[in-house]
């Protein structure tokens, strides 16, 4: 046994080598931090620069992170002034108990993707090959996030690019607008570019006729014009966002009060935007451009006026033809045989293309192209449902109606692709990784969109 | 049972509750390098472990009744506890932990007869049975410092998901040899490693016979069969140091005599070599030092009747 001088002394010896091992541990910790972080940028360098270039990442030490357990780390990137370029995103999905291990680039300022890798560190890697890969990549690197198909509601990869889209609208920009103003005086237009057959781009305005009053949309960021809910240009912008998500005015699912439900946001009226929408579609059909239209427009004020709309004065700074209809409703308005009383009942209304192909004198019953009025009532006393906000579940292209994707609406969508042949999931597993990535960057930087 | 005496046989005050007192004290440079670049989680380990190691030792022994009177208070339990969660990576949970101890325990401790009884190292047997259990829920090799001092979560998390251990080839001499780097909790900082081997030393608790001989064979043999590796960062960094000293100093399981502890190291070294290409290095380093324990007494034999037969003895004198 141990006497109690040896038992004091043995502990005083122990305590000596703590206090030993704490200076040895403690100042070669800090003698040495120097390399490990010099390796550690190294490292990350190495791993990140193929989808960030930055002089230097540092992880990012958020709670954030916690509502988010498929991202792994995200890193911030500095340049060499040690200001942001952007940030690096570490997420691991796993579709079909498949890994897909990704690491994602985003700028600082545009939140665009500056790259996307894929780390094959697993046994059971969700198979992209490195060709589709590439393909993903290029639909996707330099666009900003968040993304989405520009056709949602594909269900099946396509199997040829020429044949991705079905659609028979021709490439081009189109127009049209009201015949006649409101009784605010502002005359609604809708201008829809068409690529690939693909509605990719949607404006929904008003110029008024007073030609110092300015545009609706303007009118209502200045507090001019004011509708109920959100402003009218953010309403307009919501809309134009959901016709470009579903391709088709239909599935806006119009009620018969002129308003829908399905779109976040929109309460005001869109009546005239689904019929100039619907004007467009079908004046993409023919190619009857915007160039076209307003030659149209011009014909038919020769017609009633004798003059063209700049002889008239009609063109306002931005080049619209600030002309009302009210008073020449012939032009456009098509009538039926006189009852007892000499009264016509209208049967229906031409549009611009309409009324020029008419007064070219084409023949409606043998021309193909030949104009159908558009009915001033439905004929159909059936009604399908759509007019009420109700998409008829009949129609197989209705079936998928979405309003949002990744839980993100799709008013926030900032890029839409299109998926890559034969690889609609793979590309829209890697399209859920980037939108989580911007979810996260949402919340993080309290992003108000 | 009453008649038994256990090893190791002294007769000064420096008592086997002596000699397991001063290893755990020669422990503790490594603990507290363990708990300033892993934080909680690695006491919580070490605690654990060191607990669990006690309580089910206590328990196994009252159950079957090998426990006497005459027995010395055994703290054996403790140090094999310690030694064995330093060997983990820093994001093991405890299931795997207790895994580790029930088996160090119960199979290669009291199954042999308890303290001072058992042949292998229970420490060394603890380690092996989990990487051949679990080899791939040890490999939470997390990076140290104050940003992950509070994490607890790998402790319940029975499949680590932080990453690998540093690629040694590309850290400094410097973090090397202070441990600046992602490694096992308690071997990668060789410097506290040689500060409890200089005390155990000085406190006459330790053999030096086969860690010097392990740490000679193992550069030379390394040097010859595997020269395209890096030795020095092998060496430093492969938890050899750790294993040199608190194993193959291990007085009950270890050979007493200069040369069979000699030869015991050059052999452990020899086998290390072997079975480096082979097998995670892990197992590579433990293996062998379960096998020179169970061959340690027929080393000692032919060791004492050589030595007899040159008219010579040497007993262990470093008490």
């Amino acid at each position: 046994m141990m006497t109690r001088a040896q038992l004091r002394l043995f502990l005083l010896e122990g305590l000596g080598l703590l206090l030993l091992s704490v200076l040895v541990v403690i100042g070669g910790f800090f003698l040495s931090s120097g390399n490990q972080a010099a390796r550690k940028q190294e490292d990350y360098i190495a791993r990140f620069a193929s989808v960030l270039t930055a002089d230097r990442y540092e992880p990012l030490n958020t709670s954030v992170l916690k509502d988010y357990p498929e991202i792994n780390a995200v890193y911030m990137g500095y340049d060499e002034e040690g200001s942001p370029v952007g940030y690096v995103v570490d997420i691991t999905t796993e579709p079909d108990g498949k890994t897909l291990h990704m690491l994602v680039g985003i700028d600082y300022e545009s939140a665009a993707v500056t790259g996307l890798r894929y780390l094959r560190d697993s046994d059971e890697l969700y198979p992209i090959s490195d060709l589709v890969m590439q393909a993903i990549q290029s639909r996707i690197v330099g666009n900003s996030i968040p993304v989405a198909f520009a056709v949602e509601d594909q269900a099946e990869s396509v199997t040829d690019e020429e044949t991705e889209v079905t659609s028979d609208l021709i490439d081009g920009t189109y127009f049209a607008q009201e015949y006649v103003d409101d009784k605010l005086g502002y005359i609604d237009y809708v201008e829809i570019e068409i690529e690939g057959g693909v509605i990719t781009k949607v404006k929904w305005d008003a110029f008024n006729m007073d030609p110092t009053t300015e545009n609706r949309s303007a009118a209502s960021l200045s507090g001019a014009y004011e509708v109920s809910g959100l402003d009218w240009a953010t309403q307009s912008y919501n809309i134009c966002h959901a016709l470009l998500e579903w391709q088709d005015p239909e599935k806006l699912a119009m009620k018969s009060d002129g308003t829908t439900e399905i779109v976040d946001g929109v309460t005001c009226n869109i009546s005239a935007f689904v019929d100039l929408s619907n004007e467009c579609i079908e004046n993409a059909r023919y190619g009857f451009n915007k160039t076209k239209y307003y030659k149209a427009l011009d014909e038919i004020l020769e017609g009633i006026l004798g003059a063209d709309a700049e002889t008239l004065g009609v063109l306002n700074e931005d080049g619209f033809v600030v002309f009302s209809f009210k008073d020449y409703p012939e032009v456009y308005t098509v009538y039926g045989a006189e009852d007892n009383n000499g009264d016509r009942e209208i049967t229906g209304y031409l549009n611009v293309r309409q009324i020029v192909s008419g007064a070219e004198g084409s023949d409606e019953q043998t021309d193909p192209e030949a104009p159908t009025p558009t009915p001033a009532v439905n004929s159909d006393n059936s009604p399908d449902g759509s007019e009420d906000g109700v998409i008829n579940t009949g129609r197989e292209s209705d079936q998928i109606l979405t309003d949002s994707i990744d839980d993100l609406p799709m008013t926030e969508i900032a890029t839409r692709i299109t998926p890559v042949n034969n690889a609609y999931d793979e590309t829209r597993q890697v399209v859920h990784i980037c939108n989580t990535c911007y979810k996260f960057l949402k919340d993080y930087l309290n992003w108000l969109v | 049972m009453k008649d038994k005496t256990l090893a190791p046989f002294i007769h000064t005050y420096k008592n086997a509750p002596y000699i397991y007192l001063t290893l755990i004290v020669a422990l503790l440079p490594c603990v507290f390098y363990s708990a300033f670049y892993y934080g909680i989680r690695a006491i919580i380990l070490i605690v654990f472990s060191a607990v669990m190691f006690s309580l089910s030792d206590i328990a196994f022994s009252k159950t079957v009744h090998s426990h006497n009177d005459n027995d010395y208070y055994d703290i054996s339990s403790v140090a094999s506890g310690i030694i064995f969660a330093l060997m983990l990576p820093p994001d093991t949970s405890l299931i795997v932990v207790l895994s580790g101890v029930l088996f160090g325990s119960i199979v290669i401790k009291q199954l042999f007869g308890g303290a001072g009884s058992n042949i292998l190292n229970p420490a060394a047997g603890a380690r092996l049975i989990v990487e051949v259990l679990y080899p791939s829920h040890l490999t939470g090799f997390a990076e140290g410092g104050r940003q992950r001092w509070f994490d607890l979560l790998s402790l319940i998390r029975f499949t680590p998901t932080t990453g690998e251990a540093t690629d040694q080839t590309r850290l400094s001499l410097t973090e090397l040899i202070v441990g600046n780097y992602s490694g096992f909790i308690g071997t990668a900082c060789v410097l506290t490693v040689l500060l409890g081997a200089v005390f155990m030393v000085m406190k006459g608790s330790m053999r030096l016979y086969a860690p010097i001989s392990y740490l000679l064979s193992l550069c030379v043999l390394y040097r010859v069969f595997i020269p395209e590796g890096a030795l020095i960062e092998f060496l430093l960094s492969s938890g050899a140091v750790f294993i040199a000293v608190f194993m193959l100093g291990d007085l009950t399981t270890m050979p007493s005599r200069f040369a069979a502890g000699a030869f015991a190291g050059l052999v452990c070294a020899a086998l290390t070599i072997v079975l480096l290409n082979n097998v995670s290095p892990v197992i590579a380093l433990i293996t062998p030092v379960l096998a020179v324990n169970f061959m340690s007494f027929v080393i000692d034999y032919f060791a004492k009747t050589i030595s007899r037969r040159n008219h010579r003895s040497r007993e262990v004198d470093v008490l």
